[in-house]
């Protein structure tokens, strides 16, 4: 591979795993602590105002590194991939846009509503910032889930010719955010974070029980992340399923990948396990799952239906496009996906537990433990999501447009990752790696060690300020 | 001017990055007089705070600036940033030290801690003030790009054709125009910064800080000036070769009328003279408002009138910025390798449909963000000092 190529992939995988780190807690928390305060503004308990005063201090010393990511994440699309951005532009910039425009303005300005306007601003305005900003947080979610969905499924466009070289164009812009592979991420990713944000005040909360500090505030806090973790856990399997699905009929490369599937079957089966020597084309170590036909079930609703093998796809399309890999690297989509899957059936067991330990919760020794330990698990099924959605859909960096079974309807739409990347030098980008791995480092750990330092602290009191 | 989707485009892009430099403009002046302003560590809470619960909210503006030139503009985004890859990249860094700065600084107590991130928000604030301005500079001057379908390539666009290890050192070598202009227009825009922090320093906080802000600025307005007309008499001479006039009409995409009134401005030797005076009136009157509005900051900033100050360096900035876009319309990067392999706001435009769409959700939702910005603004701005933080820290309840 390209030099150039190669690092720019690394760098942006990089900025995705590190604004990932911060983006979920994001979306999350900032719905727990808005309702955290309606608790405290419908009820009149004081603890369910330093409840939110205390999940609201951790979530802002997280927030700046998601901004500061994020910004990062925006303009390396122009930086390192400037083929790819002039070639979908006319429709990949219009969310980004919006996205600043719509959802970023609302969520950082009533933030500092929200954080600084404690008895400053009328209680009515306060939770309306409060809300405000979750409901921005999450709608910038919604957008940029919409471009992305865009580059897998690149609904509502069409190819040609400009006065600086072939681009696509829109054609119809509600095809392009009402894109089916668009919405169900955005659920997806939203319920993730809801997960992810349950399970950080749930573990946070744990350390506090263990040690007996403050026990009736982190009880509390434990039963509001297990009851909305619970909730989110369930919808994000049931998403998880249709998103799934959506895979099958749109990317039948991924689905090969993420299933370890070389040969085309009618009523196949899910493999619980597998590992695939990709020379060969097939799987070295095969553990199936005892139910015939469930994974064409979940693919094509239909316990008979026909799943595509990576064989079969390899030769269609080279057929259309040439020669050249068009199989992702089966072993890591395969195993990304399943851990994370299997992470997911484990959260939900998690908030069950905890509910059903709730009464004397303080003294749920085992329970509290695993919860406490459980933190970095959602990071990593997050983490793994990602990675099952951007590595399964090499060698594209615009997945052709397919029709609903699977069949490409628009060849010329698609783009190779290797076309798309800046023409630079390598001296360039091997600079920027390495600053930019270095900075996020640093920055992580001084975030984790500033997060760990007020999380273990306690509800005390502060003044907000910087 | 015509005034059809590409223009009221370019109008858009303009007003969204002078809102970044409005909102987030003063919080970067506030960073880079941090460690002048305020000394001890009080003054510095104070100096923060007066940000504080704004900040962030202003920095929007740079990623919704960046987001509407990839959707307006495509060709423009893509080249510009490949181009300027490292200027960006440390732009970038910046921006994330100061954000990481203001939300670090106070939440340890070790001196050292503090010191660290004290210095990192006034590097920060200047590096990212002095290097938009370097980027604009070398924009207005011509950067050496290329357009490749003219050589018969399909998709790589617009691509920087002097391929040094680091295309970096270019923009500031002070031994080319366009590396010294750059640098010019980059001390301008620090200087500008600065007096905007200034503006903002008087308007929120009182004491100790606002009393050294305003000293500051009353020695910071004449340099500004000084370098505001040195740069506008520099620019006056910048001129681009026309090498081939035929390509230039086919792949520029100007609609036929602006381009004749260009070609009648291109003299024998197939040069542009005055390439960015084309409409020399609209022009003096801007930069005259720009030079006027400087003039009643001054005076504002003497009668220490913070909110007056605010509105006079906004306006030197609005001005000036105009002035800016209507010198260099329609060319959004000109290129120094001959007009020809510019890029325009019509030929590095997005479709009618794309651009119809934005034009619609800016306009809905632009007048919203600015009325409840404005709303948060006037939430907040009342006036914080030393004694007014010492006094929140101490009698901190919950």
């Amino acid at each position: 591979m390209d030099f150039v190529l190669l690092v720019s992939r690394l760098q942006f995988a990089m900025t995705a795993f590190f604004h990932f780190i911060f983006v979920p807690l994001t979306l999350g928390l900032s719905t727990l602590s808005a309702l955290m305060l309606t608790l405290h503004y419908a009820t009149g308990k004081e603890i369910y105002r330093d409840m939110a005063k205390f999940w609201s201090k951790l979530f802002a010393i997280n927030f700046a590194l998601g901004v500061a990511t994020g910004l990062v994440h925006e303009f390396e699309f122009g930086m390192n991939w400037s083929v790819y951005s002039r070639f979908v532009g006319d429709i990949f910039g219009a969310p980004l846009a919006i996205e600043g425009l719509l959802a970023f303005f609302m969520e950082s300005t009533f933030m500092g509503v929200f954080l600084f306007g404690w008895d400053r601003v009328p209680k009515a305005v306060h939770l309306l910032a409060a809300w405000l900003s979750s409901i921005g947080s999450n709608l910038s979610a919604l957008w940029i889930l919409v471009a992305n969905g865009w580059m897998q499924h690149p609904t509502g466009a069409e190819v040609e010719m400009a006065a600086a070289g072939k681009r696509a164009v829109m054609t119809d812009w509600w095809a392009v955010v009402f894109n089916p592979v668009a919405d169900v991420k955005f659920w997806h990713t939203a319920t993730a974070g809801m997960v992810l944000s349950a399970i950080f005040v749930l573990s946070v909360s744990a350390y506090h029980l263990l040690k007996k500090q403050n026990v009736e505030f982190f009880k509390k806090s434990a039963y509001i992340a297990l009851i909305f973790g619970l909730i989110a856990s369930v919808g994000e399997v049931i998403i998880g399923d249709i998103h799934a699905h959506e895979v099958a009929k749109t990317q039948p490369t991924k689905l090969a990948a993420m299933e370890a599937l070389w040969e085309t079957k009618e009523g196949a089966s899910i493999l619980l396990a597998a590992w695939a020597d990709e020379k060969a084309q097939k799987n070295v170590v095969e553990i199936p799952l005892p139910i015939p036909g469930l994974l064409s079930f979940l693919a094509t609703h239909d316990f008979n239906g026909k799943l595509l093998g990576a064989k079969e796809l390899q030769k269609m399309f080279e057929a259309k496009f040439g020669p050249g890999n068009y199989i992702p690297p089966v072993n890591f989509v395969f195993w990304a996906f399943h851990i994370m899957v299997y992470l997911g059936f484990f959260f939900v067991l998690l908030f069950i537990w905890g509910l059903m330990k709730y009464k004397d919760l303080e003294n749920a020794n085992g329970f509290l433990k695993v919860a406490l330990y459980s933190l970095p698990l959602p990071y990593i099924a997050c983490w793994l999501g990602w990675a099952t959605a951007e590595v399964g859909r090499q060698p594209w960096i615009v997945y052709p447009l397919t029709d609903d079974y699977g069949k490409i309807l628009m060849p010329e739409i698609g783009l190779k990752t290797a076309q798309a990347v800046s023409p630079l030098t390598n001296v360039e980008v091997i600079i920027t790696y390495i600053l930019f791995a270095l900075t996020f480092t640093g920055l992580a750990i001084a975030d984790f060690y500033l997060l760990a330092k007020f999380a273990t602290k306690g509800p005390e009191k502060e003044a907000e300020l910087y | 001017m015509h005034f059809d989707l590409q223009t009221i485009w370019a109008i858009l892009v303009t007003i969204l990055i002078a809102g970044y430099i409005v909102t987030d403009g003063f919080d970067l002046g506030v960073g880079i007089l941090h460690l002048f302003v305020a000394k001890t560590d009080i003054e510095r809470r104070v100096n923060i705070n007066a940000i504080g619960p704004v900040w962030d909210g202003n920095e929007v503006w740079f990623i919704t600036a960046g987001g509407a030139a990839f959707a307006a503009f495509p060709e423009l985004y893509a080249a510009l940033f490949s181009s300027l890859y490292i200027a960006l990249f440390v732009v970038l860094l910046a921006l994330i030290y100061r954000a990481v700065s203001f939300e670090f600084r106070s939440k340890e107590e070790s001196e050292g801690w503090r010191k660290f991130w004290d210095q990192s928000i006034f590097w920060s604030s200047f590096v990212v003030a002095l290097l938009i301005g370097v980027a604009i500079g070398n924009i207005l001057a011509g950067l050496p790009i290329k357009n490749m379908a003219i050589e018969g390539n399909e998709l790589l666009g617009f691509v920087y054709a002097e391929k040094f290890p680091i295309s970096f050192i270019n923009l500031v070598n002070p031994f080319t125009f366009h590396g010294l202009f750059g640098i010019l227009v980059g001390i301008a825009t620090v200087l500008f910064i600065i007096m905007h922090g200034v503006s903002w320093l008087l308007w929120k906080t009182e004491g100790s800080i606002a009393e050294r802000a305003r000293n500051i600025g009353l020695k910071v307005w004449l340099p500004f000036v000084i370098m505001y007309v040195v740069c506008t008499g520099l620019a006056y001479t910048i001129s681009f070769k026309v090498e081939n006039p035929e390509l230039a009409q086919k792949y520029l995409q100007l609609p036929p009328d602006m381009f004749k009134q260009i070609a009648s401005m291109i003299d024998s030797n197939g040069v542009l003279h005055h390439a960015l005076f084309r409409f020399p009136v609209i022009e003096l009157v801007l930069i005259v408002l720009a030079a006027l509005s400087a003039v009643g900051w001054l005076l504002a900033v003497k009668a220490v009138n913070g909110a007056k100050a605010f509105l006079f360096s906004t306006l030197t900035f609005l001005f000036a910025g105009f002035a800016v876009m209507f010198g260099a319309y329609p060319l959004a990067v000109p290129s120094s390798l001959g007009l020809e392999h510019s890029i325009t706001i019509y030929n590095g435009a997005s479709s009618h449909l794309t651009l119809t769409v934005m034009l619609v959700a800016a306009l809905i939702f632009t007048p919203i963000v600015i009325a409840y910005q404005a709303w948060v603004y006037k939430m907040f701005l009342f006036k914080i000092s030393p004694e007014s933080i010492k006094r929140e820290l101490e009698g901190a309840e919950y």
